[in-house]
Formats: C-alpha cells, sequence, structure tokens
C-alpha cells in the first residue's frame, strides 16, 4: 500500500513505511514453559509516515497500538515485517534487520516520550543528569558543552535552565512530561514516538504540553507517532488517524474524514462511542455490543464480523485486506463501499 | 421481575405512584443536601483541608456531575457522604442531610450516625451504594463474585440464599454479562475490565439503590466500553428514580449524562448549576478555561487551544486568597490574593464564588 513516497500530494517524503509488521507473543506454561498459544498483538499492519507530519495511532486498549510503536524502535523483536527507515544520510534502512549494536545510531534519530511522568523519570537523578544522559551515552560533548546543551534544551520546553540541579520530585506532572521532552529532543531525533504522552496529566495542564509538541514540531520540523486512546486529543495534534482493531488495521485517514464520514464500521462506533462535547447535542448513543475479540484466540474472517451490524457471510471467513478506496483513503472492509455510516 | 423479589415490596410498590405525583428532579425535594462540608487530613507535615466547606444538593432521578482535577476533594466529599475517610481525614464539620423515605420526608443528618454504627452500615451499599474508578480493588480476588453480591443482600434484604442467588443471576444479565448463571461461580479475574466494572455496578445496584455514587467510574475504560457503563447506569436511573453523583474530570462526560455541575477547585465549589447554563454560560475563570482548553470533537485537527498557565499547587501550599488566583487570567491584585470569594448566586440558577461578581 505504500509504493507512492507522496501519497499526500503535499510534496512530503516518507520519513518511515512499515510493511506487514508482526508481533505475536509466546503464551507460556507449566514447567518447562512451553508454547500453548500465541497472542496476535500486531497482524500484519503497514502505514508510512511523511517527514513533518503527526501520524496516531488509535484503538481500544489490546489493540496493538503500543505494540506497534515498541516494534518500530525495537523496544520488542518484531516477529516479521519490513520497518523502512530513510535516515538522515539519505539510506534506506530496514530497522527489523538490524542487529541491537547495529540499532544503537539510528536511536539517535529516533526518540520516545513515556506516558508516566513520575516512573520514566529516575528519581535518584537530577534534571541535568536525566537530560544530558543520552549525549553521554552516544559519547557527544565535553562536559560544558553538555550543560549547555541541557540549558537550551529546558529553555526550549519552557523551564528554567536554573532548575538543572533539581530532581524530579520538586516538579509538576506537568513539567516532569516536559522534561522527558527534553530527553528525546537532546540528540536532535527526527521521529518521536509519544505514547500516551499527555494521559497521565491533569485535564488543565494537557493544553501546554499539546501545544508545546505543536510548536516543536514546527520549529524543529519533528515528526511524530503518536499513541492514544483519547480521541479528541487526537483530533486535535494529527494530520494522519490509524484506527486498529485486534491487531490489525481498520482504517486510515485525516481526522476530518474518520470522524465525519468513517467507511469502517468499527471507526464509526468508536467516533460515535466519544462523548458529544455539549448537553445539547445528547442522542442515543450507539453502543456497540458484545467485547474486543481475544488476540490470543481471534475470530475468523474480519476480527470485527460478530460485532459488526453490516456483517455478511463473506466477513465470517474471508480476512478484508486493506485497501485504498476511490477517494484515497485505505479501509479493510469487504463493505467499504455499499454502507453509509454516520458518527451521530 | 426483581422488585418482587425485595421484601419492602409494599414500600416500593406506594413510593413510584408517590413520586410519581411530584414533580420529577430538579423541583422535587433533594434527596442529599450536603453543607458546609469539611473534611481535613492531619498529616505530619500539617492539615490539609481537602475539603473546604462544600455545599449541594442531589435531586431524586437525576444526575449531579462533581467536576474536578486532582486534588481538588472530589472524591474525598463522595467518601464523606458514606463515612468511608481513611485516616488521617476526619469529616471536622458540615451537615450531610438525606432524606430517608419519600413518603413521610423524614431527613436525617448522616454526619450524626457513627461511621461504624448500625444506622450507617444499614445505609451505606444499601440506600447509598457507590462505584470506583479500580473495579480490581473493590472485589476481594479470594472470593467468588456470587459471594460477594450475596455479602451486600445479606446485609441489606431478608431474601433466603436461594432468592439472593437468583437476584444476583438478574443482576449480571441486566448488566449485560453473558452467561450470568456460570459467572456467578467464578472469581473476579476472569472478568475483563468493563465486565468487572459492570460487575461491580450490578453489585451496588442490586439493593435497589436511592443515591448511587460514582467516582471516576469511566475513566479507566476504552470509549466504546464507556458508552456501555452510561448507557447502562442512564437506564437504571429512569427505572429506579435514582439520584446519582457522578465524579469526574472528563467535561465531555458531563455534557452527556449530567443534569447539574459543581465544579470544584482545591477543596471548594467554584461554580455550581444546570449543565446547559454551565457550557452555554461558565462563570467562573477556571470554568471558562477548562471548557476552551480541553479538545473535544469540535476541534479542529491541527488547532491551537489556549492553555491554563501554571499547574494544580500541592493542597499544602494552598495559595492565598482565592485558591485559583495564580493561574487566572481575570486576577485582580490586591483581592484575589488577599480576600477568599464566597460561593454566591449570581442569578437564579447559577452559583459562582470569584470577585469578578461581588457586586452582583
Amino acid at each position: 500500500m505504500t509504493t507512492e513516497t507522496t501519497q499526500n500530494g503535499n510534496g512530503r517524503s516518507t520519513l518511515l513505511d512499515v510493511r506487514g509488521l508482526v508481533k505475536y507473543f509466546p503464551i507460556k506454561r507449566g514447567f518447562f514453559r512451553r508454547t500453548v498459544g500465541t497472542v496476535k498483538a500486531v497482524d500484519d499492519v503497514s502505514f508510512d509516515i511523511q517527514a513533518g507530519e503527526t501520524l496516531s495511532l488509535v484503538g481500544e486498549s489490546g489493540c496493538g497500538k503500543s505494540t506497534t510503536a515498541r516494534s518500530i524502535i525495537r523496544a520488542y523483536e518484531p516477529t516479521a515485517g519490513e520497518i523502512l527507515f530513510n535516515t538522515e544520510e539519505g539510506d534506506t534502512i530496514d530497522l527489523a534487520q538490524l542487529s541491537l549494536i547495529e540499532m544503537r545510531p539510528i536511536r539517535r534519530q529516533m526518540q520516545m516520550i513515556f506516558q508516566d511522568p513520575f516512573s520514566s523519570l529516575n528519581p535518584r537523578m537530577n534534571i541535568y543528569e536525566i537530560i544530558s544522559e543520552p549525549l553521554l551515552v552516544h559519547g557527544i560533548g565535553t562536559s560544558s558543552e553538555r550543560e549547555d546543551r541541557v540549558a537550551e534544551l529546558l529553555r526550549l520546553v519552557r523551564l528554567r535552565p536554573e532548575y538543572m540541579r533539581r530532581y524530579p520530585h520538586a516538579f509538576s506532572g506537568g513539567q516532569r512530561q516536559r522534561i522527558g521532552i527534553a530527553r528525546a529532543l537532546a540528540l536532535n531525533p527526527r521521529l518521536i514516538l509519544a505514547d500516551e504522552p499527555v494521559s497521565g496529566l491533569d485535564v488543565s495542564v494537557q493544553a501546554q504540553v499539546i501545544n508545546l509538541m505543536m510548536d516543536l514540531q514546527d520549529s524543529l520540523g519533528l515528526t511524530y507517532l503518536f499513541v492514544s486512546h483519547d480521541l479528541s486529543v487526537v483530533k486535535q495534534i494529527s494530520n494522519r488517524v490509524v484506527v486498529m482493531y485486534v491487531g490489525r488495521i481498520a482504517e486510515i485517514g485525516t481526522p476530518e474524514e474518520l470522524f465525519d464520514s468513517p467507511k469502517h464500521p468499527y471507526t464509526a462506533a468508536l467516533m460515535s462511542s466519544v462523548p458529544k462535547p455539549h448537553p445539547s447535542q445528547r442522542t442515543k448513543r450507539y453502543v456497540l455490543e458484545g467485547e474486543v475479540a481475544n488476540p490470543a484466540n481471534p475470530p475468523t474472517g474480519c476480527y470485527f464480523h460478530p460485532r459488526c451490524p453490516f456483517a455478511t457471510d463473506q466477513c465470517k471467513v474471508e480476512v478484508p485486506p486493506l485497501v485504498k478506496s476511490k477517494d484515497g483513503r485505505y479501509v479493510s472492509c469487504h463493505r467499504a463501499d455499499e454502507i453509509e455510516l454516520t458518527t451521530e | 421481575m426483581i422488585n418482587s423479589l425485595y421484601p419492602m415490596t409494599t414500600e416500593t410498590a406506594t413510593s413510584p405512584t408517590a413520586t410519581s405525583e411530584q414533580p420529577r428532579g430538579l423541583s422535587a425535594d433533594p434527596v442529599i443536601s450536603v453543607r458546609d462540608l469539611e473534611t481535613h487530613f492531619f498529616t505530619d507535615e500539617g492539615v490539609v483541608r481537602a475539603v473546604d466547606g462544600v455545599n449541594f444538593d442531589v435531586h431524586p432521578g437525576t444526575t449531579m456531575g462533581i467536576v474536578g482535577e486532582s486534588g481538588c476533594g472530589k472524591s474525598i466529599t463522595a467518601k464523606s457522604i458514606l463515612q468511608i475517610v481513611e485516616a488521617p481525614g476526619r469529616i471536622v464539620n458540615g451537615e450531610i442531610q438525606y432524606r430517608r423515605d419519600a413518603g413521610s420526608g423524614e431527613t436525617v443528618n448522616l454526619l450524626n450516625y457513627g461511621a461504624n454504627s448500625e444506622s450507617m452500615r444499614s445505609i451505606r451499599g444499601g440506600e447509598i451504594s457507590m462505584i470506583f474508578q479500580e473495579p480490581m480493588t473493590s472485589f476481594s480476588s479470594l472470593h467468588t463474585f456470587g459471594n460477594q453480591i450475596d455479602e451486600a443482600l445479606r446485609l441489606h434484604t431478608n431474601l433466603s440464599k436461594n432468592e439472593r442467588f437468583e437476584l444476583g443471576v438478574d443482576w449480571l444479565a441486566r448488566v449485560g454479562i453473558p452467561n450470568p448463571t456460570q459467572r456467578m461461580h467464578e472469581y473476579p479475574f476472569r472478568f475483563s475490565g468493563g465486565q468487572l466494572q459492570r460487575a461491580m455496578i450490578a453489585m451496588a445496584m442490586c439493593t435497589n439503590p436511592k443515591v448511587l455514587i460514582a467516582d471516576e467510574p469511566t475513566t479507566a475504560l476504552d470509549v466504546t466500553t464507556q458508552a456501555q457503563i452510561l448507557d447502562l447506569l442512564q437506564r437504571m436511573q429512569e427505572e429506579n428514580d435514582m439520584a446519582i453523583v457522578f465524579i469526574t474530570h472528563d467535561l465531555g462526560v458531563i455534557a452527556e449524562i449530567a443534569d447539574e455541575v459543581t465544579v470544584m477547585y482545591l477543596g471548594k465549589v467554584v461554580e455550581s448549576g444546570p449543565v446547559h447554563n454551565f457550557f452555554d454560560d461558565p462563570m467562573h475563570p477556571y470554568s471558562r478555561a477548562l471548557l476552551t482548553s480541553i479538545p473535544s470533537m469540535f476541534t479542529l485537527s491541527r488547532e491551537r487551544l489556549p492553555s491554563i498557565s501554571g499547574s494544580i499547587p500541592h493542597p499544602q501550599n494552598r495559595p492565598s486568597g482565592c485558591a485559583f488566583h495564580p493561574r487566572c487570567q481575570s486576577y485582580i491584585e490586591g483581592t484575589c490574593n488577599i480576600r477568599e470569594p464566597e460561593l454566591v448566586s449570581v442569578n437564579e440558577d447559577q452559583d459562582v464564588s470569584c470577585f469578578l461578581y461581588e457586586d452582583q
């Protein structure tokens, strides 16, 4: 699906191209830890990220969105698939084939921001030590150069450089998350993987972090892979959104396309579950029946068919491929072109 | 079928007609009135005034949404109603007037009952139930779900063992859990997160409460499961004319289910009124800032929203005067940082505590 590099038509180049990514986790039981089954956490996922855009992965818990992000940065070993990354030097490298040592220089160009700003900062290290650690690991700069760089990074995330010698406990949740962002930026990465970066914050400080992330993206030309279950935040920050269901992609589109005219019944159900922002818009809720499929024992055919009001016999046996529809969107539904969906 | 199993059949058979003659909703007398509630925590570092003079009314058949962020005292307010505040917290002042019976109109101050008194125990989990954010922590992992629902029914009804089991099965089915008879014999770890939340609602609802206190019951859930739970709560409310106190920081959820809204910040009520007034004409600068800074389905892709500066102060470092003044856009030097505003009526429906409305 991702052979055209400028599918957005906005002249951006592809930074990352994920093709057929698979990540299975074995289920081990008993004294000899025999493998008795597999959890298909990510099951044939393909998408691309254009340089300078924000691509979000959304879906319910257990849909594989975090596993996808972690497989890309090789925190997990992908079971199969290609992760084609266009490096600064202009080479295209398949990250899935690299050894962990070969992966190390790539990690300078690819950094992660975590959800919990309380557990992701070492309480025994001060802010200077936390932010300069990536520089130290990659052997960059002298001690005084590193200090200058940390001061610069702190200013970038709107914290005062004087706070450099303080410890994480002296900072609020929003400030800690900004420290986490400063650490991620220390090596001048091109791609930032942000896994639920504002979910642990109070709602009144979320906007600070979201605005900061968008400002940094504009000024530093960053590319974000944003993982979140909060669809309102995703709508605000994303250029494009990938909707996942039980390890597979249901649909890819711009936020407006997905929210206003979804093509996959699961997208429609997900969007209509989001609370309406004003009491005058209260409508009969479209409640999705049943439970999310078990990725260790998924149903046959389309994984969504047991909950889908439009399912036919074909859906029960045949896995729908992710195909480009007439208007250039990607949907994996046998009936995408015949059904009318709304998010009301 | 459920009502017929209750020992208080005669009461419940008459009370619906009694309430249906009364105007439904807000014009009916409140079932719970919280007055000047103060719950303080006596820690080694000093006294934390977690709840500092809170007032609100909850009416039968309606939902009171309590909105606030961490440290605003919303959960402690809820726990104070049921007197389950953990040490070193203590309710130091206030009244919680509870109208026990719609017919006779007998009203009692719950705080006159001891936390462990028989009266309080008969109300807690019976007439007033509570559901929590973390369903895992409100079930014992050592007992089957059936055993746990049986305990609640044994304490609050006079049903026989078979009747209790049947009622439990019935409630599991009503909250949409498949194979309810089999699930009664299973342990909580066999339930998924959403199922556990629904099982907890079943356990809270099986005693037919007049008031349900829901403390962030959908915060940890996916939006699809959240929609299921909100739908379920609203159906239960319509069937039983139950009052709901719904605690959340999610304004979208408030827009979906609340009839009235109380906004709290650092232990105090800053604004209260009907839900439409709150969304159409929020008065307190904090309410306004929340409504404009949080993305919603109205937000456009790549839109910048105004952010609220600073962060929530630690409860032990409460700012002087109005607690919101260091973050406030409408801050008045010399007033807001010195004096504390009082909650006053600014029009027929809305109460606000802000010096902007002092003269009205």
